[in-house]
């Protein structure tokens, strides 16, 4: 596997993309707003993140190409001059539906199609269309865990699993996993955690929004260096909790208005002028053990 | 001589009354002035919506899911006001989403103190239109 500098990430750039700085010391959006940081240290690498991609959604005013936005984002990534270290889908993979088998067959279906996806490794994660009619049971069938970790280049991701409970709750037995898990790191250790809700108050009246995730939030401020990547509301979004940086990533199905923006949060409706306008996914740069990040968002098509 | 414990039949059922928080303690009195409004849930709807009350009633929501489990949430304040000070509805559970279970009529009750529109919604995913299942209460003056 290549290792990646900076100069080899802003080229992606190249594909239309806009790079937003996030981490300690990084105050302000762009380029130059990058800090230092040895750019060839062992440890940088960059993630891809999907989100929201809908499998079985059916709506030509919202997506006419609903079968084939997904295989074209597949098609986007494996196009990166740069391979990623992995790549990892923030939840909704597929669409809701009542029908058990139907869930099922649509997670089969999705599995496929990613599975075209030319990285080593892949990390999933259920939404609320695949798990909280549920309780994550057909999720757990096809991809493992809806809570777990893993680590990478000494970065410690963490997902949590705010969505098998219909309720929008993560839980205290979880909560009290995650406190152990982060009991185990120092306190400056890079973490990440992935999510699908925001864990913060963003826009409660759209269920943008955790029930108990001020709590899970309160569980991790003693910790230096964390960063929430999640997804659910369709669109790109910067937050920050205290030192702690929330970034929302787009859909691969439909986008949705910015919160309360309408009165009623409907997606966005297909534009013929402009295919896929709001649609896309993101390439996330660690660089190092600094916990700071270069966030790349990427059409789903080149312009 | 009673050689036999008897039996005490409460007033309240010799009277026929039919109470649905079930007959009260003997030597207690039903509440009269609690307001009690069936309300059913179902994918996607409230029904009724609105729901309308005078400010000042005790409220009891009955409230059935038909279909599936789902959820009641509702504003403590009206909409468009600040989130802040004395609540317009006063709750005396502590709950702030009510699990409907499917077949199973769930009480919420509370004091419409303020007039208002107060929204509310379902809180438990319930499935595609889970988002726009929400409904209205009016507090009138």
């Amino acid at each position: 596997m290549k290792e990646i500098n900076r100069r080899d990430f802003m080229k992606l750039a190249g594909l239309g993309g806009v790079v937003f700085a996030s981490g300690l010391g990084s105050e302000t959006l762009g380029i130059d707003a990058i800090g230092g940081g040895n750019s060839t240290d062992k440890d940088d690498f960059y993630f891809v993140q999907l989100s929201d991609t809908h499998w079985g959604f059916e709506g030509p005013p919202v997506n006419p190409d609903s079968k084939g936005t997904l295989k074209k984002a597949v098609a986007a990534v494996n196009s990166l001059e740069e391979k990623p270290d992995f790549v990892v889908f923030t939840g909704d993979l597929t669409h809701t539906t009542d029908d058990a088998k139907v869930r099922r067959d649509r997670m089969s279906e999705f599995r496929d199609i990613v599975t075209a996806l030319d990285v080593k490794t892949v990390h999933f994660m259920a939404g609320e269309h695949d798990a909280s009619l549920d309780r994550g049971d057909a999720y757990q069938e096809h991809f493992g865990k809806l809570n777990y970790t893993f680590d990478h280049k000494g970065v410690h991701f963490i997902v949590v699993d705010n969505v098998s409970d219909p309720q929008a709750s993560v839980g205290e037995a979880q909560t009290k996993w995650l406190d152990q898990d982060l009991k185990r790191l120092k306190n400056d250790a890079p973490v990440v955690v992935l999510t699908h809700r925001p864990l913060f108050d963003l826009y409660p009246q759209w269920d943008w929004a955790t029930r108990d995730g001020a709590a899970v939030i309160d569980t991790l401020m003693p910790h230096k260096n964390v960063t929430v990547f999640y997804g659910h509301i369709h669109q790109e979004h910067h937050f920050m909790t205290g030192h702690i940086a929330h970034h929302a990533a787009k859909s691969l199905m439909f986008p949705l208005p910015a919160p309360g923006s309408v009165p009623k949060r409907a997606p966005i409706p297909w534009d013929p002028a402009a295919p896929y306008k709001g649609l896309g996914f993101r390439a996330i740069a660690a660089e190092g053990r600094q916990g700071e990040y270069q966030i790349l968002e990427l059409p789903v098509m080149k312009g | 001589m009673l050689g036999n414990a008897i039996r005490i039949t409460p007033l309240c059922l010799l009277a026929g009354l039919a109470i649905t928080a079930g007959c009260p303690a003997h030597g207690s009195r039903p509440d009269q002035n609690v307001q009690l409004i069936e309300v059913t849930a179902k994918k996607y709807e409230f029904n009724p919506s609105p729901i309308r009350v005078k400010r000042g009633a005790k409220i009891q929501l009955k409230i059935t899911a038909l279909d599936r489990a789902h959820g009641f949430k509702i504003s403590l304040y009206p909409d468009g006001a600040k989130a802040a000070g004395d609540p317009g509805l006063v709750f005396t559970s502590q709950e702030d989403c009510f699990k409907l279970e499917k077949g199973t009529a769930t009480t919420v009750e509370f004091v419409a103190q303020t007039p208002g529109t107060y929204s509310f919604k379902c809180c438990n995913f319930c499935g595609m239109g889970h988002g726009g299942m929400k409904g209205k209460l009016i507090v009138e003056p």
